[in-house]
């Protein structure tokens, strides 16, 4: 029997292609999958990929049309707002960058596809105080707008970064988003910054991966750092070996040797029913006991986020320590008063 | 035959998004923030409804577009379906008495054709899904009113550090972040 980890696995596998092929699950399997592809924003992929089959009409396969066709109009609204928050932060003279949510939402067949609920809007460092200003003047769409100052997985400079950039059409507005370089890997290392808790973060991989312009330049892309270029094969090669993505020859073989323990550290995380995004902070929870054995089982970091988060290399080592140095570094700044920004905040 | 215009279905436009998926059509009223979805031939009554085109003219539409015996009581069972979900500008006038314009009378003209479901019109309201948390910030509004703990633990919106979190048995407040 199959457990819900790699039910999801099956449920998505190739969601991002306009011809998804068949889906290999039963009415149970997805009736047990259904809730967990709609909490993670996977909803619409769960529905494109069954769509043709013959559990089109389970009751669990008429939620994921809903949400579906929720997810359709949001995007609609959300590409208009983001053509209005661009245009309002050009009035101002600046220049934002877009990336992951709307960014990636291009590489799929249909918009609603790939859900956001905000904008991920970056801006040079010395242009954030008038963005946030010009941000704060629009009080319909403020609260939309997630404003960052840096790329926190990125090393490369603003400047090299404008320069690769690129310049689509979304909403009708011209947007410049991030070169496929850097966004494909933006997109890997924040989902693995995050312990690949999302599902739809992979498949954002997958669609990447499948619909790569003609002169990817692999080199650059995995320019820097050794241990990010690790990290970043291992990304794709978890979308090729979870979710069928084609690999490209250049990382082939690079991805698909992955460390034993990667792959079942992803089900298992998918398969889990909350993950530490949804947890109460540890404040609320010293002041309420009875969460506190939640709130500390929940932020148990899994190996990906404990090895990534201290630095670790995706090799075969055993993750526990990762996991212990992780939860001692998080317990210092918790402890410390210093909790500063959420981990996850790429501000 | 002649008509007055001012008593022709007339479809409002302002104040909605509208998306085609598919065979669907799906509109936001920006207005109620109501979602609605309709199918092909509620959609190809509701686009016709431009205070020129009349009922006959529709029930011919029907049947050129989607190759049905298509007859009047499908055009109003369809101009009733998008009036109750507020599309139209002008209410049409009242279906001559006598014609029987139910789901099921509408079933037995169709009967004789094949794909039944799919060409009654039909009108549905779109819905979030259970549990469509696909943002990653949430404004403090939509954590304080939205639905009852145990909370998303969702950063908010411009408030670096916010999360929204459970702040008590019954009440989600924005918090400290994790």
């Amino acid at each position: 029997m199959r457990r819900r980890g790699e039910l999801i696995a099956a449920a998505l596998a190739g969601a991002w292609r306009p011809d998804p092929g068949t889906v290999s699950l039963g009415p149970n399997e997805l009736r047990l999958v259904t809730p967990a592809l709609l909490r993670t924003g996977a909803g619409a992929l769960g529905w494109w990929r069954l769509r043709n089959s013959t559990l089109r009409d389970d009751p669990a396969a008429l939620e994921l049309q809903q949400a579906y066709r929720h997810h359709a109009l949001q995007s609609a609204l959300y590409e208009e707002r983001l053509a209005q928050i661009v245009a309002a932060l050009r009035d101002g003279g600046i220049e934002p960058l877009i990336a992951r949510g709307a960014a990636a939402a291009r590489l799929y067949p249909e918009r609603g596809l790939r859900p956001y609920g905000d904008v991920d809007v970056w801006v040079r460092p010395d242009s954030h105080t008038a963005a946030a200003r010009a941000v704060a003047a629009l009080p319909r769409l403020a609260w939309l707008v997630d404003l960052h100052r840096r790329f926190r997985h990125l090393t490369r400079d603003w400047d090299e970064l404008y320069e690769r950039s690129e310049t689509p059409q979304i909403g009708g507005e011209t947007v410049r988003i991030l070169g496929p370089e850097d966004h494909l890997g933006l997109m890997c290392l924040h989902m693995l910054y995050h312990g690949a808790c999302r599902p739809l973060w992979l498949c954002d991989i997958g669609a990447a991966l499948e619909s790569l312009p003609a002169g990817f330049d692999w080199e650059y892309c995995l320019t820097g750092d050794s241990r990010h270029r690790r990290w970043i094969t291992c990304a794709i090669g978890m979308a090729h070996r979870l979710l069928g993505a084609r690999l490209p020859d250049p990382v082939g073989s690079a991805a698909d040797r992955l460390p034993r323990w990667l792959l079942p550290a992803v089900l298992r995380e998918w398969g889990r029913s909350k993950h530490y995004m949804q947890s109460p902070s540890m404040a609320f929870s010293l002041r309420h006991p009875a969460y506190a054995v939640e709130a500390l089982r929940l932020r148990w970091p899994n190996p990906i986020l404990a090895t990534v988060g201290v630095g670790g290399s995706f090799d075969e080592l055993p993750r526990l320590p990762f996991q212990l140095a992780e939860c001692v570094s998080r317990a210092t700044q918790f402890l410390a008063g210093l909790p500063g920004q959420p981990r996850y905040k790429a501000n | 035959m002649s008509h007055d215009n001012s008593k022709l279905p007339l479809a409002r436009r302002e104040g909605l998004l509208v998306e085609e998926l598919g065979d669907e059509t799906l509109v936001y009223d920006r207005e109620s923030h109501e979602a609605h979805c309709l199918n092909r031939s509620a959609a190809l009554v509701w686009r016709h409804c431009d205070g020129t085109t009349t009922v006959p003219d529709m029930v011919s539409l029907l049947q050129q577009e989607l190759d049905i015996p298509a007859d009047e009581s499908m055009v109003w069972l369809a101009l009733d379906r998008v009036e109750k979900a507020q599309l139209l500008r002008a209410p049409p006038t009242p279906a001559r008495p006598g014609i029987d314009y139910s789901r099921r009378a509408v079933i037995r003209t169709l009967g004789r054709a094949g794909g039944i479901a799919l060409v009654v019109p039909v009108v549905t309201s779109i819905v979030a899904p259970r549990a469509a948390h696909a943002q990653s910030c949430i404004t403090r509004d939509q954590c304080e009113e939205g639905p009852a703990p145990p909370c998303s633990g969702l950063p908010i919106c411009n408030r670096p550090g916010d999360c929204c979190m459970q702040v008590d048995v019954d009440q989600c407040e924005a918090d400290d972040c994790p």
